[in-house]
């Protein structure tokens, strides 16, 4: 009698979960293609993440953006094949962690600079426009 | 096209997967895209010493993207990583030193 309720239960619960996942599936795909999109027409600014505080693009943080995607991808590709967390090696963990460290040390090194603070213009700003001409002083 | 997945568990499965890897795909397209955007300026902001981490970096993340088919890394990579990588913040840290005096 018990054993047959807790079956019963327990097959409610899955019938459940089934709806809930497909939808949470649906909800979290419909986000990140929405995501996607806006990055693609630009109305999300990535730039920023190779510019350094001065505007100039940064290899520092170049090597930790290839290797944080080829990590990434790795563990993506690793997961679609078991769908289980794979074990990652402990080289690659220390690779990731010396190229974090070495753009964290990089950044510290350009902040020591006022010239790696200030950003600079790649066009020069247009001159002033002229004055307005006063009347009371044209020539005759 | 469900068929093939007859199972409830194995529909949801192929569901997770197909969406996960759309998703994974639209993600490197937009960093691909990003890094040939910037590749110009990255390119006139490099000296001597970015090359070297460059070049590191690239012959690094090949070696770790081929991991499933090669095996696992040796500790000699990392150390030429890690070499590299000091090089680079050594000889920074040196031009920023000489433009302060």
């Amino acid at each position: 009698m018990g054993s047959a309720t807790t079956s019963t239960y327990v097959e409610k619960v899955v019938y459940l979960l089934l709806p809930i996942g497909i939808a949470f599936m649906i909800i979290m795909g419909l986000l990140c293609l929405m995501l996607l999109i806006k990055m693609w027409r630009n109305e999300i600014n990535l730039c920023s993440l190779l510019e350094e505080a001065n505007g100039q693009a940064s290899m520092s943080r170049f090597q930790l953006l290839i290797f944080t995607l080829v990590v990434a991808v790795g563990v993506f590709l690793s997961i679609l094949h078991t769908l289980t967390l794979p074990d990652i090696p402990n080289s690659v963990l220390i690779l990731l962690g010396i190229s974090a460290s070495t753009y964290a040390t990089g950044k510290a090194i350009t902040f020591t600079r006022p010239e790696g603070l200030i950003r600079q213009r790649s066009n020069p700003p247009p001159p002033p426009p002229p004055p307005p001409a006063n009347p009371s002083q044209e020539p005759r | 096209m469900l068929a093939a997945y007859p199972g409830k568990g194995n529909f949801v499965a192929w569901l997770w997967r197909v969406e996960f890897g759309a998703v994974a795909l639209g993600m490197c397209a937009v960093i691909v895209r990003l890094l040939l955007r910037e590749a110009g300026g990255l390119m006139r902001a490099s000296r001597g010493e970015d090359w070297l981490l460059l070049a590191a970096t690239l012959l690094t993340a090949g070696r770790v993207a081929m991991v499933p088919w090669s095996g696992q890394m040796q500790k000699d990579w990392v150390w030429v990583f890690a070499v590299a990588c000091a090089t680079h913040l050594a000889v920074k840290a040196f031009r920023a030193t000489r433009v302060k005096s």
